[in-house]
């Protein structure tokens, strides 16, 4: 399950992610570093797949100026 | 996800057929010809410009970004095992370099749905029999004014709008420069967007996911041209006006970018 869900997010980060870039045109679209796939990939490798897809989450929600979290 | 499918169609689907059925009405009285083909440019460019200050703002940022790629690289080696230092460490190199890190995601994921909005309404459209896409946009306009009193002509220079490219291979073999079009504007996008690598920089190491990403700036034109082929010759209408409006922009911002060098690059590279 755990392997599953890495393989997704990693599929995100090199295939998925990219393409958008290229269909909305921009270079880059995460202004976080680690990027928020790359953290929530090491998140969940380190943490498990509900306590890193929840700090995963909050990574992203917590960026713009509507911060959720 | 019926909710989901009723928002969206009020929210995103009504208004773009709405507003493409009032430029289409305009056109007719204007006496255009083609008025189908010229309302779905129209709408796109509009859409663009509604757009332009999300795009922009997005743009600025990304630029700004890529400027110090190589500061962050070299942050992340440092603060390898600890997260939260780089976080801030981070912060303070956009502080420095006077990025604004409210820009965010957000008005980048804002324009997805209206992208696929437009993508979604207009293949409805074209795919359509002209009877069957005047009852349909009949019944989704909000102003009744715009209402079809007839249906429209599918044809665009005497290119059918509803066929793709590889329908009409037999017929119209010159519209294989539809596919070709939309991935060199593909390919001129994306090569804008990557700004000159400093010389002085070592080249990292190529692991796959860098590898790939440079492979995608000809990867995915050539894919998205692939896509152009199969789809209705309406659609490719919609997404090259969309590019060529995104190379404007991007051209406004920063020139030419990566584009301007490629050239050159290559030939020295040729004469080695």
């Amino acid at each position: 399950m755990k392997k599953l869900l890495l393989m997704a997010l990693t599929i995100y980060k090199i295939i998925v992610s990219p393409l958008l870039h290229q269909l909305l045109g921009v270079s880059r679209g995460c202004r976080f570093n680690p990027s928020c796939s790359e953290y929530t990939i090491m998140m969940v490798e380190d943490h498990g797949i509900v306590k890193g897809m929840k700090r995963g989450l909050k990574r992203v929600l917590s960026c713009s100026q509507f911060s959720f979290a | 996800m019926e909710t989901v499918g009723f928002l969206f169609d009020a929210a995103l689907t009504k208004p773009i057929v709405t507003v493409l059925a009032g430029i289409y009405h305009g056109l007719l009285l204007l006496h255009v010809p083609y008025p189908l083909g010229f309302s779905l440019i129209l709408l796109t460019v509009v859409m663009r410009i509604v757009l332009y200050p999300l795009t922009h703002s997005q743009l600025k940022a990304s630029k700004q970004m890529q400027t110090v790629a190589p500061h962050l690289s070299r942050l992340k080696d440092k603060h390898k095992n600890d997260s939260k230092k780089l976080q801030t460490e981070t912060m303070k190199l956009y502080k420095e370099h006077g990025i604004n890190p409210a820009a965010g995601c957000l008005p980048l994921i804002i324009q997805l749905p209206i992208i696929w909005a437009l993508y979604d309404a207009f293949q409805k459209i074209v795919n359509m029999s002209p009877d069957a896409a005047m009852r349909f946009v009949n019944n989704e306009v909000y102003i009744s004014t715009f209402k079809l009193t007839m249906p429209w002509d599918l044809s665009f220079f005497g290119i059918p709008l509803g066929l793709s490219p590889s329908a009409l291979l037999q017929t119209m073999p010159y519209l294989l420069l539809i596919p070709v079009i939309t991935g060199v504007l593909q390919f001129i996008q994306s090569k804008m967007m990557i700004l000159p690598k400093d010389p002085n920089e070592k080249k990292k190491s190529d692991d796959f996911a860098t590898a790939f990403q440079t492979q995608s700036t000809y990867l995915f034109p050539f894919m998205i041209a692939l896509f152009s082929y199969q789809l209705p010759v309406g659609l490719s209408l919609y997404w090259n006006t969309f590019t060529i409006f995104g190379i404007l922009q991007q051209y406004q911002l920063q020139g030419w970018g990566g584009m301007k060098f490629w050239p050159s690059k290559s030939l020295i590279k040729n004469k080695k």
